[in-house]
Order: structure tokens, then C-alpha cells, then sequence
């Protein structure tokens, strides 16, 4: 079990107690699922500060809407939903002009040739780049499966699209791995 | 029945991720670990899938963390929202009181109110002499009929420590004269007849935010 993996099994009393006006309750689910939720937002919108007004927002939301929570998905698949909805709100809001150029910087670029060439050597360096260069659709649904650990139900909630439309996707986001790859003249192994 | 297994094999392909990080059902799960035990493909598939996962998690875990700026801003929102007036029923909580009262903590309780009792009517019968302000007293206990006063209904935190509780109380000038009712509810002296209304607020203020110790503190008549 991982460190940060938030152990959710009383998020529902929380958002009970939340519902009531209890402040303690809020600190708690916010302190529980801070973490996965910023850096969900993050890889949105990539601009640190933004992200955390972002944050404070989807937490206000809670605030407000946690007496009409029906327990109809989890608490953190509500939480990861108001985020995304949020963050690509923003996102369509602002220009590339106001992307954190810092940010943006250490992004990879499709053509930085040297670094693959670096990252032959390691097979694992390989695939932290090549995740880095997946379209954001695709690197979204590998986070939210990977990363927050979500099922095929979920991520169709998460994301809203159909899902088989989740599945093929994600299959869809793995074949653009291992293409980077035999470009990178690596063989991952599958397919 | 070509067909049909070419199908069943790009579905398991499919879930091969999901089986990774264990969001498939039992079922789903059961199917998924026959199939892969009979399709090397499918095998290599998942050792894949568990790269992935190790490296997408390398990536999230090396993003930051949010500063604490996040949560000032949220308690500042909470702040500026409009106060909430909680109906009589959803404050008396009477779902999340009834599951208290079985929990095993709750029960743990009523055995440490138990012996409070038995140690308090004991105390009673051997010393007969006044008890300290604050000192636990129980419903049951034999005492000296409730006087006027300012008065709380409160509930203890499950695993809130009996020393503390009592320290908490002394110091607020407070005691328990009724309780434990439906519900895990207390009810609390908060002082005399003479007790400036000022002062009941305080001190009822003063348990609430000892929030490590008491669940709910509102007044009471």
C-alpha cells in the first residue's frame, strides 16, 4: 500500500459531518486527499499557483455541496470530478502566452532528440519520457488509472465518456508507448 | 469461435491495466488470471502495464506537493460563506449517534462509564463528602437533584481519554448530571443560576473547541 494512498473508507461520515458545517471534518478530507487531487489539477492546467486556487475551489464546492453527496461513487472519484471539471475550465480560460513558461520549459519536446538518445540506456528513463509525451488526453486516463488507482466505471465518470470509450482509450494511449519506443529503436517488450 | 476468442482476447488486453492496480471485480479478476494463465501475449501485456504503473508513480510522486497557502484560502472561503443553521434533527445526528452507541469504542465507553459508576457510588458510600467541581457523575448515581443553571447536550469524542475529559471539565467549571443518553449524548452543568450568559457561552465555546475530546456541544436546557 503506498503512503499517500488515501484510506477512504470513512470519506462518507466526513462528508456527513461536512454537510453539518463541521470545519475539523474539512481540514481532514483535505488533508487525506490534497495531494493526488493538486497534482491532478497540475498536470491540467501546469501552473503551481493556479493549481492551488484551483484546489481551494474544489474544496469550497465540497463544502458547499456535501449535504447533497449521495454516495453514488467515491468520495475521491467526486472530488477528482469536480477537479477536472475546474481545471479545464481554467485551462480553456487562459492562453499558451499564460502557461507557466518555467513550467513549460521542462516539458519534453516531440523532437529532443538527445534526450532519448540519453535515455536509451535506461529502460525505465525511457518510459518516463515517453509517458511525458502523450497527448493530455491519454496521459489523463493513465493517471487516473495508474496513479489513482481507478476503475473502467470510474474513470467514465471521472472523464465522462462511455466506458468502453475508457478502455480503448487507454489501450489506444499504451500502443503510443510502444511506438515512441521503436522509433527510440527500444523493444518494450509488448505488443 | 475464432472470432469469439479474438474478441475475448482484446477485451483482456483491454483490462490489463485495471488488473494492475486491482480495480477488477472478483469476477472480472478471476476470468482475467485464467486467460493470462493460458495467453503468454496477455502475460507480457501485464508485465508491461506493471512498468507503466511503476513510472507513472515515480512522475506523480517527484510533482509537488501544494503549499499551505491551499488551505488558508479554503478556511478563508468557509469563512465568507454564509453561516449554516443546522435543522434540529440533522444537529441531534441521530444516524451517526445510534452507530456510535454500537460500536466497539462506543461499548469501550459504556464500560468506562460503567466503572466510573461503580468506582463514583463507591466513593459515595465510603467518603461521603462533596464532589469536585467536574468530577463524572452518571444518570444512575444516587445525587442530589439537579439545580437551575446553564446547561449543554455534548458527545464525546469514542476514543476521548476519561483523565482528559474530566481535566476539560474541572477547568470550564462544568460536570456531568445526565447521560449517557440515545444517541451518546451527555448532559452537562456549565454553572450555576448565577452564571453570567456570557460566561455559558464561553465555556461551551471552550469544550467545542476542544475538538480532540467532544464531538458536539450545543446548549441545552
Amino acid at each position: 500500500m503506498r503512503e499517500d494512498k488515501p484510506d477512504a473508507q470513512d470519506d462518507p461520515l466526513l462528508i456527513e459531518r461536512i454537510a453539518r458545517g463541521d470545519r475539523l471534518a474539512m481540514q481532514v478530507l483535505f488533508a487525506r486527499h490534497r495531494l493526488r487531487v493538486f497534482r491532478f489539477i497540475l498536470r491540467h492546467i501546469r501552473n503551481e499557483a493556479a493549481a492551488e486556487d484551483v484546489l481551494a475551489e474544489v474544496f469550497l464546492d465540497v463544502w458547499r455541496q456535501a449535504g447533497r453527496f449521495e454516495g453514488r461513487s467515491s468520495v475521491s472519484t467526486w472530488l477528482l470530478s469536480i477537479a477536472r471539471f475546474k481545471a479545464l475550465s481554467l485551462a480553456r480560460s487562459r492562453t499558451e502566452a499564460q502557461l507557466d513558461e518555467q513550467y513549460a520549459a521542462g516539458l519534453p519536446d516531440e523532437a529532443d532528440d538527445p534526450e532519448v538518445e540519453a535515455a536509451k540506456r535506461d529502460k525505465s528513463a525511457l518510459l518516463r519520457l515517453c509517458l511525458e509525451k502523450l497527448s493530455v488526453e491519454h496521459r489523463e486516463i493513465v493517471d487516473l488509472v495508474y496513479y489513482h488507482e481507478k476503475s473502467v466505471e470510474e474513470v467514465a465518470q471521472i472523464v465522462g465518456i462511455p466506458a468502453a470509450t475508457v478502455k480503448t482509450r487507454l489501450f489506444y494511449a499504451r500502443q503510443k508507448l510502444s511506438e515512441i519506443f521503436k522509433r527510440a529503436g527500444v523493444d518494450r517488450g509488448w505488443p | 469461435m475464432t472470432t469469439k476468442k479474438s474478441n475475448e482476447s482484446e477485451r483482456n488486453a483491454e483490462l490489463a491495466p485495471f488488473y494492475v492496480v486491482g480495480a477488477l471485480s472478483p469476477a472480472e479478476k478471476a476470468l482475467f488470471e485464467a486467460a493470462m494463465a493460458r495467453d503468454a501475449e496477455l502475460a507480457k501485456n501485464v508485465a508491461a502495464a506493471r512498468e507503466e504503473r511503476d513510472e507513472v508513480l515515480a512522475l506523480n510522486d517527484a510533482m509537488p506537493a501544494p503549499s499551505p497557502r491551499a488551505l488558508q484560502q479554503l478556511l478563508a472561503g468557509i469563512d465568507a460563506e454564509p453561516a449554516r443553521k443546522p435543522s434540529f434533527w440533522s444537529r441531534l445526528d441521530l444516524g451517526a449517534g445510534l452507530a456510535r452507541i454500537f460500536s466497539p469504542r462506543a461499548l469501550g465507553w459504556a464500560a468506562v462509564a460503567a466503572g466510573l459508576l461503580i468506582t463514583a457510588q463507591a466513593g459515595l458510600l465510603t467518603l461521603q463528602r462533596p464532589q469536585p467541581v467536574g468530577q463524572f457523575t452518571t444518570a444512575s448515581q444516587k445525587q442530589a437533584p439537579v439545580e437551575g443553571g446553564s446547561f449543554a447536550l455534548v458527545v464525546f469524542a469514542p476514543d476521548a481519554n476519561v483523565a482528559a475529559i474530566s481535566k476539560l471539565l474541572a477547568r470550564e467549571g462544568a460536570k456531568i448530571v445526565d447521560g449517557p443518553r440515545a444517541g451518546g449524548f451527555y448532559r452537562i452543568r456549565l454553572g450555576g443560576a448565577d452564571l453570567a450568559p456570557a460566561e455559558a457561552r464561553r465555556r461551551l465555546d471552550a469544550l467545542r473547541q476542544a475538538k480532540a475530546l467532544v464531538r458536539f456541544a450545543e446548549p441545552s436546557r
